[in-house]
């Protein structure tokens, strides 16, 4: 399970270093001499226009919600969503494993929801035909990608909470979670 | 029950919840969707879980958070930040305390390509720790100076927490980049003058180092080219207005990468472990982003936001009081919050208060409250910062901790006085 | 009396615009006396209550809000036709391109719009060419890097030989123009101030009107249906040409005043083109209106509507 977390984190992260391609391609091409060539050049310019380069941003925008959404299962997996656990720590172990399962669950439910409407939106989307602004591309796979990476989440947690369940009703007390400390 | 009483009563239940250990986005829109739901029982909120992810992962603006802290992974792994530790080192070393000196300087210089607190504390324990631990310094300076110089990440642009500020609040991002100028220099040469006076009163801690040659300075320099012409090209690139500010950020991504690619600094295995924390980081803001989303619809339907600016500006004080009182508030509640989770959950309440109703300069207070939540994050018992010390090297004692941090946090709170009585120190370059 | 009916009206954009300041107040008051006070309207402006402007129809269909400020061009293809107007040399106010698109609406022109009551429609606009250094003709345009909200607007400007820059919020128009980032922008005039480049952008074109941008302002059918008679009553005066009217009539004015406002300043530039960069400008446009009518079907017969309901 957080290997496929890990997999998802990176797949996704690796279109955000392409989307840093795409940028620098775009600051060139609205840069002066870029601009000179394509006022010279008129062929030049319609090439460029048809060929959708002054719409890169709309590429970048469905590639950055793949790669955040992306993100989600890695924090699960790596139990790092912000969490104030001095009180809980200071109590009994089997209190503090259930309390544990306690705020696992509410990720659980958190994350069903999540995934669960924006499946929803996904269809409405493909349903719709809505496009990105600049170049009109269908805006519903970069949403379904999105909703995939959020059921993926929903399983990962599911782990966590067999995992913590297990700890929770441990006949005694079990070892310290190792928790990386996420940096 | 009028619906201020179940406003207060879902802050309650919130602060209640979060205690228990419930994770604070769950928290938040658990709490929002419920108190909705009481109001207006068949209210339609869960869609809120679809509209609130749609409006976070579309969001233009916050982009530039995935892309802050991507570059700080790849920049610990291109090496940039032991070349900027050797630079300090050859230039400041030989101070009295100087490997101190080093690392707090090392923590500013880094902070100019990191937008984070926490991972410029995470990378100077790896690169500062071994060599103070070397040359004989004590465990309580050690873990000061790293979990104080760390804060120097989120307080020098660029600066992940700034443009949460800047989002939430619809200010310019790079108004906050530009007032954090002065306070960040302050703030550095105030951590300079709590180390002297730590080894003046405990002068075993610390001992100087011989004097770096002038080739060695040179030398260092040259090193440390590549994290200056990183930090030029993107802060200079961005303020002088040849990228926006999220194209900045994906140009400091790329040289750093490419920085990675060329030094053949990496492996498939860094490369997937920087990934995969940079994820988690990510996810996380963003999550936590999600659930204030899901909570702040609930409070304006509660209009207990409005209630509070209303009570507050009826109190027969001078601004500066209310102020202070939000600060010290402030400084108790970063005793036990994430400095993130913090801002989040309180800006529906501060920020129109604060700005709206006593009519402070919404950058100024952007940059006061992100100093003020940073001390948070090294003031125990919940202070992110010395948990990543501990967490890292578990032979480091928090009582040391304890005793190295303290200097710190009192030149924090010296600098939050500093700029609270004289605020337009702070806006000289916006 | 207590209200029967309480909308939620959601705004993406700050307390301050005229629709949100002026307009929303005036249904608020008009629907609270019509209705004899059963018809209550709460704005929730900032996107106080969800924000973004892409999901605001979304907040709509979902029941969280119950009228909301929807930018069409934010989600292109899901409302189809009143895109129409964002055309070069097609609306020349506020008002006379709101009550075309609400023309055009009441003939069943717009695809995608059935399950919605129309409260309101705004075709905010025209736009039209500001920059910070001096232009005098369509030939100083050339290379300058103005911003553009859509696509059309990014045919328009690099039609003209400009260079359109589309990854700019509105929000973060004054920051990118006073660091030169941008040259100017295409922007409605009565926003310059609101969007903070008034003081910035000096040079004004005034005769190429380059399109508008629409605004619905939908209930759901269900939601209205729900109303108690009174307050169907009211909201049936007031949806349509009451609240179309207002909104144009306000962001007019705002038009007027900004234009006041720049021509006290003393140090603002009012740029004629000359008829002949008129005629090229045209020229070139018209491609732009081409293309569009090219593609898609029936796109032809929505761009005549809408040039017969502005002739109206
Ligand atoms: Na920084
Ligand atoms: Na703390």
């Amino acid at each position: 399970m957080t290997r496929l977390a890990s997999w998802v984190a990176v797949i996704g992260l690796s279109a955000l270093l392409a989307v840093t391609g795409l940028t620098i391609l775009e600051i060139v091409l609205r840069s002066g001499p870029v601009n000179n060539l394509r006022a010279g050049w008129p062929g030049l310019d319609d090439g460029l226009r048809t060929a959708g380069m002054d719409g890169l941003s709309d590429i970048y925008g469905p590639l950055a919600i793949i790669a955040v959404a992306a993100c989600f299962p890695a924090m699960l997996a790596n139990r790092a969503a912000i969490t104030v656990r001095f009180v809980a720590d200071a109590l009994p172990w089997r209190l503090r494993e259930a309390l544990r399962l306690l705020g696992d669950l509410s990720l659980l439910a958190m994350f069903g929801l999540m995934a669960w409407w924006v499946s929803l939106y996904t269809l409405d989307l493909w349903r719709s035909g809505e496009t990105t602004w600049l170049i009109e591309l269908p805006r519903w796979p970069a949403w379904a990608v999105a909703s995939g990476c959020l059921w993926i989440s929903v399983l990962v947690q599911c782990g966590i909470i067999a995992e913590q369940a297990a700890r929770s009703f441990a006949a005694s007390e079990p070892p310290p979670l190792v928790i990386e400390t996420v940096e | 029950m009028s619906l201020v009483a179940v406003g207060i009563l879902g802050l309650i239940a919130l602060l209640a919840i979060i205690m228990l250990g419930v994770p604070i986005a769950a928290a938040m829109a658990a709490v929002g969707v419920i108190g909705t739901l009481m109001m207006s029982p068949g209210a339609s909120v869960f869609s809120l879980f679809g509209t609130a992810t749609v409006q976070a992962l579309s969001s233009q603006d916050l982009i530039v958070i995935p892309l802050f802290i991507l570059m700080g992974g790849f920049a610990i792994v291109a090496g940039l930040s032991s070349e900027i530790y050797r630079l300090a080192h050859a230039w400041i070393g030989h101070l009295k305390g100087g490997l101190a000196l080093t690392t707090i300087a090392a923590c500013a210089a880094f902070g100019a390509i990191c937008g984070s607190s926490v991972a410029t504390t995470a990378t100077m324990v790896q690169v500062a720790l071994p060599e103070m631990r070397r040359r004989g310094y004590s465990d309580a300076l050690i873990a000061g100076s790293i979990a104080g110089g760390g804060t120097l990440g989120s307080l020098i642009p660029p600066s992940v927490i700034m443009v949460v500020y800047a989002i939430l609040t619809q200010q310019n991002v790079l108004d906050l980049f530009r007032a954090a100028i002065i306070p960040g220099l302050v703030a550095v040469l105030l951590y300079f003058i709590a180390v002297r006076i730590f080894l003046l009163r405990n002068p075993g801690d610390g001992i100087p180092m011989p004097r770096a040659p002038w080739s060695e300075r040179f030398a260092a320099l040259g090193y440390a080219r590549l994290t200056l012409a990183v930090a030029v090209v993107m802060l200079g690139g961005i303020y002088s207005g040849i990228f926006t500010v999220n194209e900045g950020a994906a140009v400091g991504v790329a040289l750093v990468f490419a920085t990675c690619l060329i030094r053949q600094r990496l492996t498939r295995a860094n490369f997937a472990d920087t990934l995969r924390r940079a994820a988690a980081n990510i996810a996380m803001i963003y999550l936590i982003l999600i659930g204030a989303e899901i909570y702040k619809s609930f409070l304006t339907l509660t209009g207990l936001p409005a209630a509070t600016v209303a009570w507050v500006g009826g109190l027969d004080l001078p601004p500066i009081a209310i102020v202070a009182v939000v600060i010290v508030l402030y400084l108790a509640l970063g005793c036990v919050f994430d400095a993130m989770a913090a801002m989040i959950l309180t800006m529906p309440f501060v920020f129109p208060l604060v700005v709206g109703q006593l009519g402070y300069d919404p950058v100024w207070w952007g940059i006061m409250n992100v100093m003020i939540i940073e001390i948070g994050m090294i003031t125990p018992p919940v202070g992110i910062n010395l948990f990543v010390l501990a967490g890292m090297r578990p032979d480091l004692k928090l009582r040391e901790i304890y005793r190295g941090i303290t200097p710190f946090i009192l030149v924090d709170l010296l600098r939050i006085v500093i700029f609270l009585l004289f605020p337009g120190l702070m806006l000289v370059f916006v | 009396q207590d209200a029967t009916d309480t909308l939620k009206y959601s705004s993406f954009l700050p307390a301050t615009t005229v629709n949100n300041a002026q307009s929303a107040p005036a249904l608020i008051k008009e629907a609270a006396t019509r209705s004899d006070g059963a018809l209550k309207i709460e704005l929730y402006p900032g996107g106080s209550l969800v924000s973004g402007g892409e999901v605001q129809l979304k907040l709509v269909q979902d029941g969280v809000a119950d009228l909301a400020e929807v930018p069409l061009p934010y989600t292109p293809g899901r409302i189809e036709g009143l895109d129409v107007f964002e055309l070069p040399n097609l609306a020349q106010s506020n008002s006379d391109g709101s009550l075309a698109s609400l023309k055009l609406i009441a003939d069943g022109k717009i695809k995608g719009i059935d399950d919605l009551v129309t409260v309101g429609v705004l075709q905010s606009g025209p736009y039209f060419i500001h920059t910070k250094d001096k232009i005098e003709s369509l030939a100083d345009l050339r290379g300058k890097k103005l911003r553009v909200s859509g696509q059309t607007q990014a045919q328009i400007v690099s039609r003209l030989g400009a260079v359109p820059v589309s990854n700019i919020p509105a929000t973060g128009l004054a920051e990118n123009v006073s660091r030169g980032l941008i040259d100017g922008a295409l922007v409605d005039t009565g926003n310059l101030y609101n969007f903070g480049v008034g003081d910035l952008l000096k040079y004004h074109v005034t005769n190429l009107p380059l399109g508008n941008f629409a605004v619905l302002f939908p209930m759901t059918k269900t939601r209205y249906d729900g109303l108690s008679d009174k307050s169907k009553a009211a909201m049936d005066q007031l949806a349509g040409e009451w609240f179309t009217t207002e909104l144009g009539k306000n962001m007019d004015a705002q038009t007027a005043a900004v234009t006041e406002k720049l021509k006290a300043a003393g140090d603002h530039v009012f740029v004629e083109l000359s008829a002949e960069d008129l005629a090229k400008a045209n020229e070139v446009l018209a491609q732009v209106t081409e293309a569009w009518v090219q593609k898609g079907d029936g796109r032809q017969e929505i761009l005549d509507a809408a040039k017969a309901a502005l002739a109206e």
